[in-house]
């Protein structure tokens, strides 16, 4: 048992925490934010959305973050982890969602921030119990569509890979009286030829200040935390759902017919070359525990992966320059699925994770000409 | 010879076979969407396509085509990939092989085996020996008075190739190179040969089928069913279990399991498969059966798992997989119990 710490920097912090300690729980998390928040520069939320498969996220969480995890306790469903020590310390929490093993995690540090990033590494080496997952390119256009509703969404930065190599690009647009910075939709069509947008830092009139990510995230600036969560955490909560439900119970039965296989859905062209199949093959086998075997390369590509930290296996197959196709095995849980379809997402800019059919069987005239 | 160089040979061997097997998978499985999926209607004219027909031969003997087709019409057709070598006595006991497939008068069908009135041969082989496999089967001697080999009609031989991203089918024009008899049906791929010449799948169309019918009839090779088995069947059985894992398993038990879930393998290409990974020192045998000690395989430089797995079984390490196991037991044994709550 710790003693009671130092005031934490943060009055969000302060405040989950007391509140954890007393064994109460927080009324909402928008309650939370009005009573702590004080419009300061320093006032910010980070959330990660991420998916939980049989686990309890927050024990796991603090298990794998054991190291510098100085506090843990349960806030009602809410569970806090105090990280570091007297003023130093914050809290990361996770929060349910309406969505069974859809979990938001919760804190005040920023994203880019090393104290974030040591929770991400914890997230990573929670896998595959607890894992991320990347927004489809249709459910992050549909939140700057859904904010739109509320007042002109504009953009004054913008972060995308470039497709051509991997490179990083950025862009600002300050507010300035010459032009108006961009809105949400020409800020993406300004780079959609070229690279694939993983953040935008957004604004809504005078209503709403967020950073949103690709990578299921988001985080609140300042304005109006009711409409940062009835539009932006709603809409990461929908998606991880539909991720979620997307990926369960994908696992092959014998006897049964898999009419439908998962398709990761590349930029056009990705796969086009030799290097582009090794740097897959380099991909796939990067991540913690996981191992691959080639069964065919060159041109076509078939290789079976194996997922070691919980024995879930998979065929992928890469038969068009666009698209990794994801044939699950007699063992395939979400949690796996999830983190082999996020990392490919995340390494080669997918569009979009999707359920396709199986195979694309052809006519006669197909088998006369391109087969 | 160095042992760099026995090495580089040795995994060479085993990673040739194993890619030989991987595309004679493919070859059938192109074959299975052509007479069960392909939006033709070729489809509509199959009773049924058996990817491991086991039909009785002559002399109580079984006969194992690499597959078979029997037609709503009650004809039949035994497909064969050919391995043709240099040396006569490859053509002669393939001749005597396919003679045996000519004279089938039952399939098999979804209930056992049923009658045909005739048989096909389709005699498959790679592009670099189809002009040959011509020559020296039906030339030299099916066409040859003086030659035993004198089946029903000529085997029809289709060479195959994989051509920048698709299969190529093609029967070779020779016209003493046989036909495959459509007879009045809808459609048939003697019709597709003979109006187009070959015909094409891309890999798309069939991975479905490779990925859900791993194997093909012939014997295993034994790289290939020892990675299966390492990469999905293993992981399957271990979950997350801690490693290494001990798995404790009887081949016959194993094979049933593969083929009630694959298809088309046997308890001897499951003891040869374990017979690899023991070389390799990944499992060993006991009394009973087998004992595999399963984890993440690491070697250094090394990430495709069979290359992993020829490497090993060509260079392996001192430890064997029991001692492997025992050690890990004694780790776990000696670890201190972790206090009741961290916080």
């Amino acid at each position: 048992m710790t003693a009671t710490p130092t005031s934490m920097q943060r009055p969000f912090d302060d405040a989950l925490w007391s509140a954890a300690e007393q064994g109460q729980t927080p009324e909402s998390l928008r309650d939370l934010v009005h009573g702590t928040f004080r419009g300061e520069r320093e006032d910010q939320l980070t959330v990660a959305t991420v998916i939980a498969d049989g686990c309890e996220p927050g024990e796991r969480l603090a298990q794998a973050g054991a190291g510098a995890v100085s506090g843990f306790r349960m806030a009602g469903p809410i569970a806090v982890l105090r990280v570091g020590e007297a003023e130093n310390a914050y809290t990361v929490s996770v929060w349910p969602t309406a969505e069974e093993g859809v979990y938001h995690l919760i804190g005040t540090v920023p994203v880019t921030d090393e104290r974030w990033r040591r929770v991400e590494r914890w997230l990573a080496n929670s896998a595959p119990r607890l894992v991320p997952f990347v927004l489809n390119q249709a459910d992050f256009e549909g939140v700057g569509a859904a904010l739109a509703e509320h007042g002109r969404v504009e953009v004054s930065r913008l972060t995308a890979r470039v497709l051509s190599d991997g490179s990083s690009y950025t862009r600002g647009w300050a507010e300035g009286r010459r032009a108006p910075r961009p809105t949400y939709t020409q800020a993406l069509g300004e780079v959609e030829e070229f690279a694939s947008v993983r953040t935008l830092t957004v604004h809504v009139g005078d209503l709403l200040s967020l950073h949103l990510r690709r990578h299921a995230g988001a985080t609140f600036y300042g304005g109006s935390f009711r409409l940062f969560e009835d539009v932006v955490l709603t809409a990461l909560v929908g998606a991880a759902e539909r991720r979620r439900v997307l990926l369960t119970g994908r696992e092959r039965r014998p006897h049964e017919r898999q009419e439908h296989a998962i398709a990761v859905q590349m930029p056009t062209g990705i796969f086009a070359n030799a290097e582009s199949v090794s740097d897959l093959l380099e991909a796939l086998s990067e991540q913690r525990g996981v191992g691959i075997a080639v069964l065919h390369r060159n041109p076509y590509l078939h290789v079976a992966v194996t997922d070691y930290l919980d024995g879930s296996n998979f065929d992928a197959f890469v038969t068009f320059d666009d698209r990794v196709l994801i044939y699950p095995g007699y063992r395939a849980s979400v949690g796996a699925l999830t983190r082999l379809t996020e990392h490919l997402a995340e390494r080669f800019a997918a569009r979009e994770v999707a359920d396709v059919q199986a195979s694309t069987p052809p006519t006669r005239d197909e088998l006369f000409t391109t087969g | 010879m160095s042992p760099a160089v026995d090495l580089a040979e040795c995994v060479e061997r085993l990673l040739h076979g194993f890619t030989t097997y991987d595309r004679a998978v493919d070859v059938v499985s192109a074959f299975e969407m052509a007479f069960t999926t392909s939006r033709s209607q070729v489809p509509g004219t199959v009773r049924h396509f058996e990817r491991f027909p086991r039909v009785p031969g002559p002399d109580d003997t079984t006969l194992t085509p690499d597959f078979t087709v029997v037609f709503e019409d009650g004809t039949g057709l035994a497909g064969e990939i050919a391995r043709l070598a240099l040396h006569e006595n490859s053509a002669e006991g393939l001749c005597r092989q396919i003679a045996k497939y000519d004279a089938l008068r039952q399939l098999p069908d979804a209930s056992g085996l049923t009658q045909v009135s005739q048989t096909d041969v389709l005699l498959l082989v790679p592009q670099s020996v189809g002009v040959a496999a011509v020559k020296r089967i039906v030339v030299d001697r099916f066409a040859n008075p003086e030659h035993p080999y004198k089946p029903s009609v000529a085997p029809c031989v289709v060479q195959f190739a994989f051509d920048e991203d698709r299969y190529i089918f093609q029967r070779l024009l020779d016209p003493r190179n046989g036909v495959l008899r459509d007879g009045n049906r809808a459609d048939g791929l003697g019709r597709w040969f003979e109006e187009n010449g070959d015909f094409k799948a891309r890999p798309s169309r069939f991975s479905d089928i490779k990925s859900a019918r791993a194997f093909i009839n012939d014997p295993v090779d034994p790289l290939y069913l020892a990675t299966h088995l390492w990469a999905k069947t293993f992981p399957t059985m271990a979950g997350d279990s801690p490693r290494p894992v001990r798995l404790e398993v009887r081949s016959s038990d194993l094979a049933a399991e593969l083929r009630e879930r694959f298809g088309g393998v046997l308890a001897s290409d499951v003891d040869r498969a374990l017979d690899l990974l023991k070389t390799a020192k990944l499992a060993d045998q006991t009394a009973d059966g087998w004992v595999i000690a399963w984890e993440e395989l690491r070697v250094p430089g090394e990430k495709d798992l069979a290359h992993a797995l020829a490497t090993r079984a060509c260079r392996p390490p001192s430890r064997s997989a029991s001692s492997r196991l025992e050690a890990a037991a004694q780790a776990e044994a000696a670890r201190p119990t972790p206090p009741p709550s961290l916080f």
